[in-house]
């Protein structure tokens, strides 16, 4: 079942001679529990193609089907409500509330939607991530992979449709690299999500189920013709 | 305040608040109009009696003072008295004062007409939010059913703040992980089909090519007794494992639900028949005798390759439970409810430890005697019998004989 799909999607910015195709006809479509990552070089349209996916801004034209809903029709109040419940996102820089504890970033996602967390499963979520010993910490006092573990856990934490990385390792050595692409993999595993990741390392591209390679806002999937 | 976020309820509070606020101005200036009333009542009455005391010739400023100036307590008393000796006092009755009971019954009406209109404002927008709140759960109701009724891809509204799109929220993701879940059953199917075809396909070929070098072996007619009698041996073999490996792949068919039964409605004494004679060869052989009974009205909707399959298990089956001179006796019943067919037999029966595994796959008797089977055939014909909607049922008697039951409800007739 396609818990993600896109048809003929256009997003040009600026008007006459300063017009930029930023996609072009982009129609794919994601399975529930694949892990997709995207790579291409930079200014190829990769984020373009996250924010049009992740409903962080609209499409010039075609459309975003996320889990049997049309997106690129929504109103942006309803949009914020659709993304806080259905989709996670784990940025390059964190993004973590700097005031808030370990614990509390985690569960913010579900506080701002008027929910009760469920303590069982942000115990679990925290094990997962190695974060127990930690879930005091302000982010100021953890580590970079720590940190990019605490945005994995706030991502996960409603249980979205679909995840969005955005070079998740961007910021972090290659050692931490390699814990939080391992984690990221473990608990979309674990919880049967889909996950959505740009990525410049081609090695951790491999960890994907599939390979989307976006160039000059064209998106091909790299081996498509043996699947 | 978590309750107020819930837009419908905020929008609910606030046409209540107003609709309150509007009540009381309302009421506020009915008050106003009411103190007017009572003015004019009270100078019209007082000019009545200050008329009335100037015709009757009292001094005019006595008058004028009587209405002007500041009274006393005493006055008061002295007045009371006065008219209470007319009988005109607070006690008196209010129908001998057509003023007063004109003023009650204007303002009796006027309150009772405010107060149902604004009860009735306040019902209409009551009834009109809980009429959009049954709408939109009944909206809900026909989603959901037309999810269950196949369209997978239907999902609720929830892009709202309300509690209602909270749950709906949770439900569009139960869906979401039941139609993942299904997609993989479905594919998890396909692929033990194909595996199993693919299997029973690959076995084919090596046996049919054993058959062949059996059968060469056996027309080179050697002459020696032994390679005679074990190549009959395996002969023997060979032609079980074909069986099995049919039965197995037909199993496997009707697990994976991969098969569509076609079915016709048939005449079940002449589909008995043709089971029957089916076996007549193999009885005469080994001297048993089969016998049919069946009355000719009955017909019966079934897929007739299947169920030939399913009965001719069971009757094989108890042509290898019985020894030469029994009987196995078929017999096809209608009643009002179901349509039965038996197979009875007089053989060695079924010992009662075995009873209740009979129908499992790969079951082998302990106390049986018999080498030929692999347990297979009755969880066949079980597989199939159910699949046409019937239950199959055994009876069995150590020594004395097995009776098997099929039954097909005539459910559509009831």
């Amino acid at each position: 079942m396609n818990i993600l799909s896109t048809l003929n999607l256009y997003k040009t910015y600026g008007m006459g001679d300063t017009k930029v195709e930023a996609l072009k006809q982009v129609s794919f479509s994601v399975s529930k529990g694949e892990f997709v990552s995207v790579i291409g070089p930079s200014g190829s349209g990769k984020s373009t193609l996250l924010n049009m996916v992740g409903a962080l801004d609209q499409p010039t034209s075609g459309m975003v089907m996320i889990d049997g809903r049309e997106v690129h029709k929504m109103k942006e109040e309803e949009l914020s409500v659709f993304r806080r419940r259905n989709i996670g996102f784990v940025f390059q820089s964190f993004n973590l509330i700097p005031e808030l504890n370990v614990e509390e970033n985690i569960v913010l996602p579900i506080l701002l939607d008027y929910q009760k967390p469920d303590q069982n499963y942000i115990k679990e979520l925290l094990g997962l991530l190695g974060l127990t010993e930690r879930k005091r910490h302000l982010p100021s006092q953890l580590s970079g992979g720590q940190q990019q573990r605490v945005a994995i856990g706030r991502a996960l934490a409603t249980k979205p449709a679909i995840i969005l990385a955005d070079e998740p390792t961007g910021n972090l050595d290659s050692k931490n690299s390699q814990d939080v692409m391992n984690l990221l993999k473990l608990s979309v595993d674990q919880y049967h999500q889909t996950v959505i990741m740009i990525t410049h390392n081609h090695s951790y591209a491999s960890f994907a189920d599939r390979v989307f390679q976006v160039n000059d806002g064209m998106v091909r999937e790299l081996g498509a013709s043996r699947r | 305040m978590l309750i107020l976020s819930d837009k419908n309820v905020r929008f609910q509070a606030a046409v209540m608040v107003l609709i309150l606020l509007l009540l009381i101005i309302v009421s506020q200036i009915y008050v106003m109009r009411m103190a007017g009333d009572y003015k004019r009542n009270m100078i019209a009455h007082d000019a009545e009696i200050a008329g009335y005391l100037l015709g009757n010739g009292l001094d005019e400023q006595l008058i004028k003072m009587a209405f002007t100036t500041q009274k006393t307590a005493v006055d008061q008393k002295m007045g009371t008295a006065v008219l209470k000796d007319s009988g005109y006092d607070e006690n008196t009755s209010n129908f001998l004062l057509p003023e007063i009971t004109g003023f009650q019954q204007k303002y009796a009406f006027i309150a009772l007409a405010l107060s149902l209109s604004f009860s009735l404002l306040l019902l209409a927008t009551f009834s009109f939010f809980l009429w959009k709140q049954d709408k939109q759960l009944n909206d809900a109701g026909k989603k959901i059913q037309g999810f269950m009724d196949g369209d997978v891809s239907i999902r609720l509204e929830d892009s709202y703040e309300d509690h209602l799109s909270r749950l709906f929220a949770k439900i569009n993701t139960m869906a979401t992980a039941l139609t993942a879940h299904m997609e993989k059953e479905k594919n998890n199917r396909l692929f033990l089909k194909e595996t199993i075809s693919d299997i029973s396909h690959q076995l084919k070929t090596p046996l049919a090519a054993l058959q062949m070098y059996n059968e060469i072996i056996l027309d080179e007619k050697p002459g020696n007794a032994v390679v005679v009698d074990f190549s009959q041996k395996s002969q023997r073999e060979l032609l079980r494992m074909e069986n099995l490996i049919q039965n197995l792949l037909k199993l496997a068919k009707l697990d994976a639900g991969t098969i569509a039964l076609e079915k016709n409605t048939h005449d079940l004494n002449e589909f008995l028949e043709k089971c029957r004679s089916a076996f007549m060869t193999r009885a005469a052989l080994e001297n048993k005798k089969i016998s049919l009974v069946c009355d000719r009205s009955i017909r019966l909707c079934f897929d007739e390759i299947w169920l030939n399959e399913a009965l001719g298990n069971i009757i094989k089956n108890a042509l290898d439970h019985t020894k030469a001179m029994d009987s196995i006796a078929i017999c096809g019943v209608e009643n009002r409810l179901a349509i039965e067919i038996t197979v009875k037999d007089n053989g060695s029966g079924i010992h009662p430890d075995d009873i209740y595994h009979i129908f499992e796959r790969f079951y082998r008797s302990r106390y049986s005697k018999d080498q030929q089977g692999i347990g297979i055939g009755l969880a066949l014909s079980k597989s199939i019998i159910e699949k046409h909607g019937g239950t199959i049922t055994v009876q069995s008697e150590l020594g004395e004989g097995t009776v098997f039951h099929l039954i097909f409800p005539k459910l559509t007739n009831l």
